[in-house]
Protein backbone atom coordinates (compact mmCIF):
# COMPACT_ATOMS: atom_id res chain seq x y z
CA UNK A 1 0.00 0.00 0.00
CA UNK A 2 3.09 2.01 0.71
CA UNK A 3 4.27 2.02 -2.81
CA UNK A 4 5.21 5.39 -4.61
CA UNK A 5 2.39 5.69 -7.23
CA UNK A 6 4.03 9.19 -8.42
CA UNK A 7 7.47 10.52 -8.38
CA UNK A 8 8.47 13.60 -9.89
CA UNK A 9 12.39 14.67 -9.83
CA UNK A 10 13.83 17.67 -10.86
CA UNK A 11 11.33 18.66 -13.24
CA UNK A 12 11.85 22.10 -15.33
CA UNK A 13 9.98 23.13 -17.90
CA UNK A 14 10.17 25.68 -21.04
CA UNK A 15 7.92 27.42 -23.07
CA UNK A 16 10.91 28.20 -25.72
CA UNK A 17 13.14 30.55 -23.82
CA UNK A 18 11.17 31.05 -21.28
CA UNK A 19 11.39 28.93 -18.15
CA UNK A 20 8.00 28.23 -16.30
CA UNK A 21 8.89 25.26 -13.58
CA UNK A 22 11.95 24.55 -12.04
CA UNK A 23 13.47 22.14 -9.69
CA UNK A 24 10.07 20.34 -8.73
CA UNK A 25 10.13 17.61 -6.82
CA UNK A 26 7.55 15.24 -4.67
CA UNK A 27 6.56 12.02 -4.58
CA UNK A 28 2.80 10.48 -3.71
CA UNK A 29 1.97 7.18 -1.89
CA UNK A 30 -1.14 5.76 -2.76
CA UNK A 31 -4.65 7.39 -1.64
CA UNK A 32 -2.42 10.36 -0.43
CA UNK A 33 -4.34 13.87 -1.82
CA UNK A 34 -1.75 16.72 -3.06
CA UNK A 35 -3.01 20.14 -3.31
CA UNK A 36 -0.45 22.21 -5.71
CA UNK A 37 -1.76 25.79 -4.68
CA UNK A 38 -0.11 28.96 -6.34
CA UNK A 39 -1.91 32.24 -7.71
CA UNK A 40 -3.33 32.48 -11.23
CA UNK A 41 -0.60 31.59 -14.19
CA UNK A 42 1.66 30.66 -11.72
CA UNK A 43 2.27 27.33 -13.61
CA UNK A 44 0.30 25.11 -11.98
CA UNK A 45 -2.08 23.46 -14.95
CA UNK A 46 1.34 23.41 -16.96
CA UNK A 47 2.49 21.07 -14.18
CA UNK A 48 -0.88 18.96 -14.02
CA UNK A 49 -0.15 19.02 -18.27
CA UNK A 50 3.05 17.29 -17.58
CA UNK A 51 1.76 14.87 -15.30
CA UNK A 52 -1.01 14.29 -17.74
CA UNK A 53 1.77 13.54 -20.08
CA UNK A 54 0.29 16.31 -22.06
CA UNK A 55 3.79 17.51 -22.19
CA UNK A 56 6.95 16.78 -22.03
CA UNK A 57 9.38 18.09 -19.69
CA UNK A 58 12.35 20.01 -20.42
CA UNK A 59 13.97 18.50 -17.40
CA UNK A 60 13.67 16.10 -15.21
CA UNK A 61 11.66 12.69 -15.13
CA UNK A 62 7.59 12.18 -13.79
CA UNK A 63 7.19 8.25 -12.93
CA UNK A 64 3.83 7.28 -12.91
CA UNK A 65 2.72 3.49 -12.05
CA UNK A 66 -0.66 3.01 -13.49
CA UNK A 67 -3.28 4.68 -15.49
CA UNK A 68 -4.26 8.31 -14.37
CA UNK A 69 -7.36 10.23 -15.41
CA UNK A 70 -8.55 14.03 -14.88
CA UNK A 71 -11.04 16.22 -14.47
CA UNK A 72 -11.04 19.41 -16.10
CA UNK A 73 -12.18 22.67 -15.04
CA UNK A 74 -15.17 22.92 -17.09
CA UNK A 75 -16.24 21.37 -20.81
CA UNK A 76 -14.67 18.29 -20.63
CA UNK A 77 -17.35 16.11 -21.61
CA UNK A 78 -18.30 15.20 -25.02
CA UNK A 79 -21.37 17.32 -25.99
CA UNK A 80 -22.42 14.81 -28.07
CA UNK A 81 -22.25 11.50 -26.19
CA UNK A 82 -25.34 11.39 -23.28
CA UNK A 83 -23.66 11.43 -19.61
CA UNK A 84 -23.86 7.70 -19.47
CA UNK A 85 -21.58 7.25 -22.30
CA UNK A 86 -19.01 9.95 -21.17
CA UNK A 87 -18.94 8.08 -18.34
CA UNK A 88 -18.13 4.77 -20.01
CA UNK A 89 -15.50 6.08 -21.61
CA UNK A 90 -13.79 6.16 -18.30
CA UNK A 91 -13.66 2.11 -19.22
CA UNK A 92 -11.46 1.76 -21.99
CA UNK A 93 -8.04 0.64 -20.68
CA UNK A 94 -9.55 -0.55 -17.53
CA UNK A 95 -10.36 -4.01 -16.45
CA UNK A 96 -13.48 -5.56 -17.15
CA UNK A 97 -15.06 -5.91 -13.91
CA UNK A 98 -14.07 -2.44 -12.66
CA UNK A 99 -17.74 -2.07 -15.00
CA UNK A 100 -19.49 -3.87 -12.13
CA UNK A 101 -18.88 -0.44 -9.57
CA UNK A 102 -20.92 1.25 -12.13
CA UNK A 103 -24.70 1.42 -10.37
CA UNK A 104 -22.62 2.14 -6.80
CA UNK A 105 -20.35 4.80 -8.61
CA UNK A 106 -23.16 6.85 -9.90
CA UNK A 107 -25.91 6.70 -7.26
CA UNK A 108 -23.06 8.26 -4.51
CA UNK A 109 -22.04 10.72 -7.40
CA UNK A 110 -26.12 11.10 -7.34
CA UNK A 111 -25.85 11.18 -11.04
CA UNK A 112 -28.36 8.62 -11.35
CA UNK A 113 -31.57 10.72 -12.70
CA UNK A 114 -29.11 12.14 -15.53
CA UNK A 115 -27.74 9.35 -17.48
CA UNK A 116 -29.76 9.71 -20.89
CA UNK A 117 -29.45 13.39 -20.64
CA UNK A 118 -26.49 15.51 -22.70
CA UNK A 119 -23.71 17.31 -21.10
CA UNK A 120 -25.46 20.59 -22.14
CA UNK A 121 -29.04 19.79 -20.61
CA UNK A 122 -26.93 20.01 -16.98
CA UNK A 123 -26.23 22.15 -14.35
CA UNK A 124 -22.18 22.90 -14.25
CA UNK A 125 -22.27 21.09 -10.47
CA UNK A 126 -23.63 18.13 -12.12
CA UNK A 127 -21.31 18.21 -15.02
CA UNK A 128 -18.20 17.99 -13.09
CA UNK A 129 -20.30 15.07 -11.37
CA UNK A 130 -20.42 13.10 -14.47
CA UNK A 131 -16.71 13.95 -15.12
CA UNK A 132 -15.77 12.78 -11.71
CA UNK A 133 -17.55 9.18 -12.51
CA UNK A 134 -15.63 9.35 -15.66
CA UNK A 135 -12.21 9.64 -14.26
CA UNK A 136 -13.28 7.25 -11.53
CA UNK A 137 -15.10 4.54 -13.23
CA UNK A 138 -12.15 2.67 -14.41
CA UNK A 139 -10.37 2.41 -10.74
CA UNK A 140 -7.43 4.66 -11.58
CA UNK A 141 -4.24 4.52 -9.99
CA UNK A 142 -4.17 8.55 -9.84
CA UNK A 143 -6.49 11.43 -10.12
CA UNK A 144 -6.00 14.90 -11.55
CA UNK A 145 -7.71 17.38 -10.71
CA UNK A 146 -7.12 20.95 -13.24
CA UNK A 147 -9.45 23.60 -10.79
CA UNK A 148 -12.40 21.04 -10.92
CA UNK A 149 -14.79 23.94 -9.14
CA UNK A 150 -13.55 26.84 -10.12
CA UNK A 151 -16.08 27.35 -12.96
CA UNK A 152 -19.19 26.73 -10.32
CA UNK A 153 -20.86 28.73 -8.19
CA UNK A 154 -20.21 29.25 -4.32
CA UNK A 155 -22.86 27.03 -3.20
CA UNK A 156 -22.44 24.23 -5.84
CA UNK A 157 -18.79 24.76 -5.05
CA UNK A 158 -19.48 23.37 -1.62
CA UNK A 159 -22.12 20.69 -2.69
CA UNK A 160 -19.27 19.58 -5.18
CA UNK A 161 -16.63 19.04 -3.08
CA UNK A 162 -18.65 17.13 -0.18
CA UNK A 163 -19.53 14.70 -3.42
CA UNK A 164 -15.82 14.62 -4.24
CA UNK A 165 -14.81 14.03 -0.74
CA UNK A 166 -17.57 10.96 0.05
CA UNK A 167 -16.40 9.27 -3.78
CA UNK A 168 -12.96 9.33 -2.16
CA UNK A 169 -13.83 7.80 0.28
CA UNK A 170 -15.39 4.73 -0.93
CA UNK A 171 -12.51 4.11 -3.65
CA UNK A 172 -9.47 5.86 -1.94
CA UNK A 173 -7.40 7.13 -5.02
CA UNK A 174 -3.97 9.21 -5.10
CA UNK A 175 -4.54 12.79 -6.16
CA UNK A 176 -3.09 15.35 -7.59
CA UNK A 177 -5.16 18.95 -7.39
CA UNK A 178 -3.88 22.11 -8.82
CA UNK A 179 -6.10 25.34 -7.45
CA UNK A 180 -5.79 28.82 -6.46
CA UNK A 181 -8.47 27.95 -3.90
CA UNK A 182 -6.69 28.33 -0.37
CA UNK A 183 -9.67 26.83 1.29
CA UNK A 184 -10.76 24.22 -1.23
CA UNK A 185 -6.75 23.01 -0.83
CA UNK A 186 -7.30 22.77 3.17
CA UNK A 187 -10.52 20.82 2.89
CA UNK A 188 -8.99 17.71 0.70
CA UNK A 189 -5.05 18.11 1.08
CA UNK A 190 -2.79 15.59 2.66
CA UNK A 191 -0.11 17.62 1.38
CA UNK A 192 0.14 21.48 0.23
CA UNK A 193 2.41 22.63 -1.78
CA UNK A 194 3.34 26.18 -2.13
CA UNK A 195 3.98 27.29 -6.09
CA UNK A 196 5.75 30.33 -6.62
CA UNK A 197 8.50 32.46 -8.14
CA UNK A 198 9.79 33.04 -11.36
CA UNK A 199 10.17 30.15 -12.58
CA UNK A 200 8.00 28.64 -10.09
CA UNK A 201 9.11 26.39 -7.86
CA UNK A 202 7.86 24.77 -4.23
CA UNK A 203 8.39 27.25 -2.15
CA UNK A 204 7.10 25.57 1.11
CA UNK A 205 5.39 22.32 1.58
CA UNK A 206 2.38 21.91 4.32
CA UNK A 207 2.01 18.33 5.49
CA UNK A 208 -1.20 17.44 7.27
CA UNK A 209 -2.47 21.18 7.04
CA UNK A 210 -5.04 22.36 9.59
CA UNK A 211 -7.95 23.52 8.26
CA UNK A 212 -8.21 27.41 9.77
CA UNK A 213 -8.20 30.22 9.04
CA UNK A 214 -5.46 31.48 10.31
CA UNK A 215 -3.23 29.10 8.01
CA UNK A 216 -5.34 30.25 5.28
CA UNK A 217 -4.32 33.78 5.52
CA UNK A 218 -0.55 32.82 6.26
CA UNK A 219 -0.36 31.25 2.78
CA UNK A 220 -2.24 33.60 1.14
CA UNK A 221 0.35 36.15 2.35
CA UNK A 222 2.90 34.08 1.26
CA UNK A 223 1.61 33.47 -2.13
CA UNK A 224 1.42 37.18 -2.76
CA UNK B 1 -44.54 38.63 -67.78
CA UNK B 2 -47.24 41.78 -66.35
CA UNK B 3 -49.71 39.54 -68.04
CA UNK B 4 -48.84 35.93 -67.02
CA UNK B 5 -51.69 34.93 -64.52
CA UNK B 6 -51.48 31.59 -61.88
CA UNK B 7 -53.86 30.11 -64.00
CA UNK B 8 -51.04 30.10 -67.28
CA UNK B 9 -48.88 28.80 -64.69
CA UNK B 10 -50.94 25.99 -63.65
CA UNK B 11 -51.48 25.36 -67.37
CA UNK B 12 -47.61 25.41 -67.75
CA UNK B 13 -47.37 23.01 -65.08
CA UNK B 14 -49.66 20.35 -65.55
CA UNK B 15 -48.14 20.91 -69.89
CA UNK B 16 -44.63 20.14 -68.21
CA UNK B 17 -45.93 17.35 -66.11
CA UNK B 18 -47.79 14.92 -68.31
CA UNK B 19 -45.20 15.49 -71.30
CA UNK B 20 -42.73 13.93 -68.65
CA UNK B 21 -40.37 16.81 -68.96
CA UNK B 22 -40.18 18.10 -65.96
CA UNK B 23 -39.85 15.01 -64.20
CA UNK B 24 -37.21 14.70 -66.23
CA UNK B 25 -35.79 17.62 -65.79
CA UNK B 26 -35.89 17.42 -61.97
CA UNK B 27 -34.29 13.94 -62.11
CA UNK B 28 -31.47 15.22 -63.97
CA UNK B 29 -30.93 18.76 -62.17
CA UNK B 30 -31.36 16.65 -58.57
CA UNK B 31 -28.83 14.36 -59.89
CA UNK B 32 -25.83 16.95 -60.59
CA UNK B 33 -26.52 18.54 -58.09
CA UNK B 34 -26.60 15.93 -55.31
CA UNK B 35 -23.50 14.42 -57.12
CA UNK B 36 -21.14 17.31 -57.34
CA UNK B 37 -22.11 18.30 -53.72
CA UNK B 38 -21.64 14.93 -52.58
CA UNK B 39 -18.00 15.18 -54.72
CA UNK B 40 -17.25 17.91 -53.00
CA UNK B 41 -17.55 17.03 -49.43
CA UNK B 42 -16.01 13.39 -50.73
CA UNK B 43 -12.59 15.67 -51.74
CA UNK B 44 -13.17 18.56 -49.54
CA UNK B 45 -13.41 16.74 -45.94
CA UNK B 46 -9.98 15.15 -45.89
CA UNK B 47 -7.91 18.29 -47.27
CA UNK B 48 -9.72 20.24 -44.54
CA UNK B 49 -8.97 17.92 -42.10
CA UNK B 50 -5.34 17.79 -43.21
CA UNK B 51 -5.53 21.34 -43.16
CA UNK B 52 -6.99 22.55 -39.92
CA UNK B 53 -4.35 19.73 -38.37
CA UNK B 54 -1.53 21.15 -39.88
CA UNK B 55 -0.57 25.09 -39.03
CA UNK B 56 2.12 25.08 -40.87
CA UNK B 57 0.94 23.48 -43.75
CA UNK B 58 -2.01 26.36 -43.92
CA UNK B 59 0.93 28.73 -44.27
CA UNK B 60 1.29 27.41 -48.05
CA UNK B 61 -1.68 25.92 -48.69
CA UNK B 62 -4.40 28.61 -48.27
CA UNK B 63 -2.77 31.34 -50.22
CA UNK B 64 -3.27 28.97 -53.70
CA UNK B 65 -6.81 27.87 -52.52
CA UNK B 66 -7.90 31.52 -51.36
CA UNK B 67 -6.25 32.21 -55.16
CA UNK B 68 -8.92 29.62 -56.88
CA UNK B 69 -11.64 30.45 -54.73
CA UNK B 70 -11.63 34.06 -55.91
CA UNK B 71 -12.33 32.70 -59.18
CA UNK B 72 -16.26 32.04 -60.56
CA UNK B 73 -17.25 28.33 -61.19
CA UNK B 74 -18.56 29.89 -64.48
CA UNK B 75 -14.88 30.67 -65.69
CA UNK B 76 -14.07 26.82 -65.72
CA UNK B 77 -17.10 26.34 -68.31
CA UNK B 78 -15.01 26.37 -71.17
CA UNK B 79 -12.70 23.63 -69.47
CA UNK B 80 -15.59 22.10 -68.13
CA UNK B 81 -16.60 21.21 -71.73
CA UNK B 82 -13.33 20.50 -73.00
CA UNK B 83 -12.70 18.06 -70.62
CA UNK B 84 -16.07 16.12 -70.67
CA UNK B 85 -18.22 17.43 -73.26
CA UNK B 86 -21.68 18.07 -72.92
CA UNK B 87 -24.22 16.27 -70.41
CA UNK B 88 -23.91 15.05 -66.23
CA UNK B 89 -20.13 15.02 -66.17
CA UNK B 90 -19.50 19.15 -66.95
CA UNK B 91 -22.07 20.00 -64.70
CA UNK B 92 -21.51 17.46 -61.58
CA UNK B 93 -17.65 18.95 -62.20
CA UNK B 94 -18.69 22.54 -62.35
CA UNK B 95 -21.06 22.41 -59.40
CA UNK B 96 -18.00 20.35 -57.33
CA UNK B 97 -15.55 23.41 -58.36
CA UNK B 98 -17.83 26.01 -56.83
CA UNK B 99 -18.65 23.43 -53.63
CA UNK B 100 -15.47 22.09 -52.93
CA UNK B 101 -13.07 25.31 -51.54
CA UNK B 102 -16.08 26.57 -49.30
CA UNK B 103 -16.46 22.94 -48.14
CA UNK B 104 -12.70 22.82 -47.34
CA UNK B 105 -11.86 25.83 -45.97
CA UNK B 106 -15.09 25.42 -43.50
CA UNK B 107 -14.05 22.04 -42.55
CA UNK B 108 -10.50 23.30 -41.69
CA UNK B 109 -11.89 25.97 -39.75
CA UNK B 110 -13.78 23.39 -37.70
CA UNK B 111 -11.34 21.56 -37.00
CA UNK B 112 -9.01 24.48 -35.46
CA UNK B 113 -12.04 25.52 -33.43
CA UNK B 114 -12.31 21.89 -31.73
CA UNK B 115 -11.69 22.31 -28.02
CA UNK B 116 -8.09 21.62 -26.84
CA UNK B 117 -9.77 20.07 -23.81
CA UNK B 118 -11.29 16.77 -26.13
CA UNK B 119 -8.08 16.00 -27.48
CA UNK B 120 -6.86 16.10 -24.00
CA UNK B 121 -9.57 14.21 -22.88
CA UNK B 122 -9.18 11.42 -26.55
CA UNK B 123 -5.76 11.11 -25.41
CA UNK B 124 -6.08 10.35 -21.82
CA UNK B 125 -8.64 7.50 -22.98
CA UNK B 126 -6.12 6.39 -25.95
CA UNK B 127 -8.29 7.99 -28.66
CA UNK B 128 -5.62 7.31 -31.46
CA UNK B 129 -5.69 7.56 -35.52
CA UNK B 130 -9.12 6.82 -37.01
CA UNK B 131 -10.94 6.41 -33.99
CA UNK B 132 -10.17 9.37 -32.76
CA UNK B 133 -11.29 10.97 -36.16
CA UNK B 134 -14.28 9.16 -36.21
CA UNK B 135 -15.15 9.18 -32.49
CA UNK B 136 -13.94 12.08 -31.35
CA UNK B 137 -13.21 15.05 -34.10
CA UNK B 138 -16.03 14.21 -36.96
CA UNK B 139 -18.87 14.53 -33.69
CA UNK B 140 -17.33 17.54 -32.40
CA UNK B 141 -17.24 19.37 -35.87
CA UNK B 142 -20.38 17.98 -37.14
CA UNK B 143 -22.48 20.93 -35.92
CA UNK B 144 -20.35 23.04 -37.84
CA UNK B 145 -20.42 20.96 -41.00
CA UNK B 146 -24.24 20.94 -41.13
CA UNK B 147 -24.21 24.44 -41.11
CA UNK B 148 -21.93 24.44 -44.12
CA UNK B 149 -23.54 21.83 -45.51
CA UNK B 150 -26.85 24.00 -45.98
CA UNK B 151 -24.90 26.99 -47.25
CA UNK B 152 -22.95 24.75 -50.17
CA UNK B 153 -26.29 22.55 -51.28
CA UNK B 154 -27.86 26.57 -51.59
CA UNK B 155 -24.32 27.58 -53.83
CA UNK B 156 -24.51 24.12 -55.62
CA UNK B 157 -28.29 25.40 -56.49
CA UNK B 158 -26.86 28.49 -57.46
CA UNK B 159 -23.81 27.25 -59.79
CA UNK B 160 -26.21 24.66 -61.58
CA UNK B 161 -28.43 26.51 -63.11
CA UNK B 162 -26.05 28.92 -65.47
CA UNK B 163 -24.24 25.47 -65.74
CA UNK B 164 -27.01 23.49 -66.99
CA UNK B 165 -27.51 26.49 -69.67
CA UNK B 166 -24.09 26.04 -71.11
CA UNK B 167 -22.95 22.69 -70.50
CA UNK B 168 -26.46 20.42 -70.22
CA UNK B 169 -28.64 19.00 -72.37
CA UNK B 170 -31.46 18.70 -69.84
CA UNK B 171 -32.28 19.96 -66.20
CA UNK B 172 -34.02 23.03 -64.94
CA UNK B 173 -31.41 25.32 -65.86
CA UNK B 174 -31.70 23.85 -69.40
CA UNK B 175 -34.73 24.31 -69.23
CA UNK B 176 -35.05 27.96 -68.08
CA UNK B 177 -32.65 28.78 -71.22
CA UNK B 178 -34.64 26.37 -73.48
CA UNK B 179 -38.20 29.14 -72.08
CA UNK B 180 -35.97 32.09 -72.41
CA UNK B 181 -35.07 30.99 -75.80
CA UNK B 182 -39.21 30.54 -76.70
CA UNK B 183 -40.19 33.64 -75.15
CA UNK B 184 -42.01 30.96 -72.72
CA UNK B 185 -42.64 33.25 -69.47
CA UNK B 186 -44.82 30.55 -67.69
CA UNK B 187 -42.23 27.37 -68.41
CA UNK B 188 -39.50 30.01 -66.73
CA UNK B 189 -41.28 30.98 -63.89
CA UNK B 190 -42.39 27.55 -63.42
CA UNK B 191 -38.73 26.38 -63.64
CA UNK B 192 -37.60 28.81 -60.97
CA UNK B 193 -40.61 27.90 -59.10
CA UNK B 194 -39.71 23.76 -58.53
CA UNK B 195 -35.51 24.98 -57.80
CA UNK B 196 -36.67 27.25 -55.23
CA UNK B 197 -38.82 24.43 -54.00
CA UNK B 198 -36.24 21.29 -54.50
CA UNK B 199 -33.60 24.15 -52.41
CA UNK B 200 -35.90 24.96 -50.03
CA UNK B 201 -36.80 21.06 -49.14
CA UNK B 202 -33.20 20.13 -49.38
CA UNK B 203 -32.57 23.19 -46.51
CA UNK B 204 -35.85 21.87 -44.65
CA UNK B 205 -33.68 18.56 -44.15
CA UNK B 206 -30.92 19.81 -43.15
CA UNK B 207 -32.26 21.51 -40.63
CA UNK B 208 -34.14 18.80 -39.11
CA UNK B 209 -30.76 17.31 -38.65
CA UNK B 210 -29.88 19.53 -36.66
CA UNK B 211 -32.62 18.52 -34.19
CA UNK B 212 -30.97 15.25 -33.80
CA UNK B 213 -29.53 14.37 -30.40
CA UNK B 214 -25.73 13.74 -31.93
CA UNK B 215 -25.96 17.46 -33.25
CA UNK B 216 -28.15 19.28 -31.39
CA UNK B 217 -25.63 20.28 -28.75
CA UNK B 218 -24.07 22.52 -31.00
CA UNK B 219 -27.20 24.82 -31.61
CA UNK B 220 -28.76 24.88 -27.99
CA UNK B 221 -25.68 26.82 -25.95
Amino acid sequence: MNAKVLQVENLAFSYGERLVLDGINFNLQHGEFLAVVGMSGCGKSTLLQLLAADRKPTQGTIQRSGTFRRVHQQDGLFPWLTCEENILLGLRGAPAEAKSGFSELVETLNVVDHLKSFPHELSGGLRQRVELARALIGHPEGLLLDEPFSSLDYLTRMETREYLARILKQRPTTVVMVTHDIPEALFFADRLLLLAGKPASIKKTINNPERNQTLAENIWKELR
Amino acid sequence: MTNMTWAEIFQAVAGEWTSGRLVADIYASLFRHIAGVFLAVLVGTPVGLWLGHHARLRRFIIPPLNFLRSISPLAWIPFAVVWFGVGDPPVVFLVFVGCVLPWVFATAQAVQSVPEVYFRVARDHSFKGIELLSQIIFPAIAPSLLQTGRLVATLGWIILVPAEMLAGREGLGFAIMDARNGMRVDLLILNILVIGALAHSADVILERLRKTPMLRWGHER
